[in-house]
């Protein structure tokens, strides 16, 4: 929520932060990572930036940037376009209906992350039974989604790391 | 949503709900703008592909790196065996050249007596590439390759690895370019067993294993080698694509030479897919009959 203490123009500037950190893991997310014989590719990354999506930053402008960094995944990920547009967008008012908590600790995050990733496959598997008109298979599904949630603490802690040491805040969630 | 701006006056409240309802819209016109295999983002792809490639291409490179150490480990402890393997193979091989030459001797002699022109079609023509990112599902099975218009792939050509067919281009950008790989949901080979000359439609399903369909009353059988047919004319002929493999159920499918090792370097084969015929072909021959000599027949 923009508090008391943050002007609107800071409260766009988060908005746009959470973004730049977005953008970035869309890019990542497109590029397969050899675990075990087995090519993988970590495409439900983006899902742990908007879970850590800067506490402060201005709902509207967050919205329409969600969104836009969903449509440049559909473009770099071959996927139908409008794919993870608004399955990024649903996840995204999904996960912020409510003030997460963030007072608890790294474990408890990565397990509630685990329940947004799962809101995120169900989002994401139901859109793509209309775009490819095909079901897509539940194992690949599954398999990506764990790929993702796994990697959650890089993004988790990279997280803490930017803000610790470039912004000066204490924003440990 | 109560964790922006709060408390927020009724009038921001609605104006979020609309941009929310307005967004949705708009994702939903785009999903429907993109079925029957349509896309309203088509003219955009390419340079968001090839920024990403060019980010691709510098980002993967300490991951290979790691990957290429790891398994350059891997093959030292394995050396002995390996040994022995490329000595069997080398044996082996040595057969197959000395039957080649006699089969190439045999072509060339028909070939001479008949005047035939025998080709498969196969491109000698080869650009070599870097697979920078592959999409192993679920939704998509693509590849984004690190060469372009820039090197001279064109739509449609074939890609291989060292083992086998890996895909073919669907979409060119500057510096890079959209493989559609053979496991994907949209992807159609024409194929055939060089054994039975069965023919078959190489069907792709987003799984690791593509089947074959439209197999009429061919002799396909488990084992068999699949090559592309070349009779869709978008393909070459002879391109090798798999081994079949049975299913539950009678299914064939195909187990992709191309899955043997982890793809990174791949070679783009410029092809031009067979065009159809024009419509009036007569009449198009009498048309630059007349721009060659520059008058036109008066009826």
């Amino acid at each position: 929520m923009r508090q008391t203490g943050i002007s609107p123009a800071q409260a766009v500037t988060q908005a746009i932060e959470g973004a730049a950190i977005l953008f970035l893991a869309v890019i990542v997310s497109n590029f397969h990572i050899k675990l075990l014989e087995n090519l993988l590719t970590p495409i439900f990354l983006p899902a742990a930036v908007l879970f850590l999506w800067p506490r402060q930053a201005d709902y509207n402008t967050s919205l329409w940037l969600v969104f836009v960094a969903g449509l440049f995944q559909d473009l770099t990920s071959g996927t139908p376009a409008g794919l993870f547009a608004l399955t990024w967008l649903l996840v995204w008012i999904i996960i912020h209906i409510d003030e997460p908590d963030r007072s608890v600790n790294f474990k408890s995050h990565w397990m509630t992350f685990a329940i947004i990733m799962v809101i995120t496959l169900m989002i994401s598997g139901v859109l793509s039974i209309i775009a490819l008109q095909a079901f897509p298979s539940i194992f690949t599904l599954a398999l990506q989604g764990f790929l993702s949630w796994l990697l959650y603490p890089i993004i988790h802690f990279g997280r803490v790391f930017v803000l610790r040491y470039i912004y000066g805040r204490y924003e440990t969630g | 949503m109560g964790r922006f701006d709060n408390p927020r006056s009724e009038g921001r409240t609605r104006a979020l709900r609309k941009t929310v309802v307005f967004l949705i819209l708009i994702g939903v016109i785009l999903i429907l703008l993109g079925l029957n295999g349509r896309d309203p983002l088509e003219s955009a792809r390419p340079p968001a592909e090839t920024f990403t490639a060019r980010i691709g291409r510098i980002a993967t490179m300490p991951v290979r790196g790691i990957e290429n150490l790891a398994s350059g480990f891997r093959d030292h402890f394995d050396t002995v065996e390996e040994n022995r393997k490329l000595r069997e193979e080398n044996a082996r091989l040595r057969s197959i050249v000395v039957e080649d030459a006699a089969v190439t001797e045999q072509v060339d002699y028909i070939k001479n007596l008949f005047g035939a022109d025998i080709r498969t079609g196969v491109p000698e023509e080869r650009l070599a590439a870097r697979a920078i990112s592959e999409i192993n599902g679920p939704f998509v099975y693509s590849a984004l390759i690190d060469a372009g218009q820039n090197k001279g792939v064109t739509e449609g050509s074939p890609v291989l690895t060292i083992h086998g067919l890996y895909g073919r281009v669907t979409r060119i950008g500057t510096g890079s370019a959209r493989v559609l790989l053979l496991k994907d949901l949209n992807s159609r080979i024409a194929v055939m067993s060089p054994r039975s000359r069965a023919r078959a439609i190489l069907t792709g399903n987003n799984s690791d294993l593509p089947t074959l369909e439209f197999r009429g009353d061919g002799d396909w059988q488990v084992g068999d080698s699949v090559v592309s047919s070349g009779d869709d004319g978008v393909l070459p002929r002879g391109l090798p694509i798999g081994e079949v493999v049975g299913l539950e159920g009678g299914v064939l499918a195909v187990r992709l030479f191309s899955d043997r090792e982890t793809v990174d370097w791949v070679t783009v084969r410029p092809f031009e897919p067979v065009l159809p015929p024009e419509e009036n072909p007569i009449a198009t021959s009498a048309d630059q009959t007349i721009d060659q000599t520059g008058e036109s027949e008066q009826p």
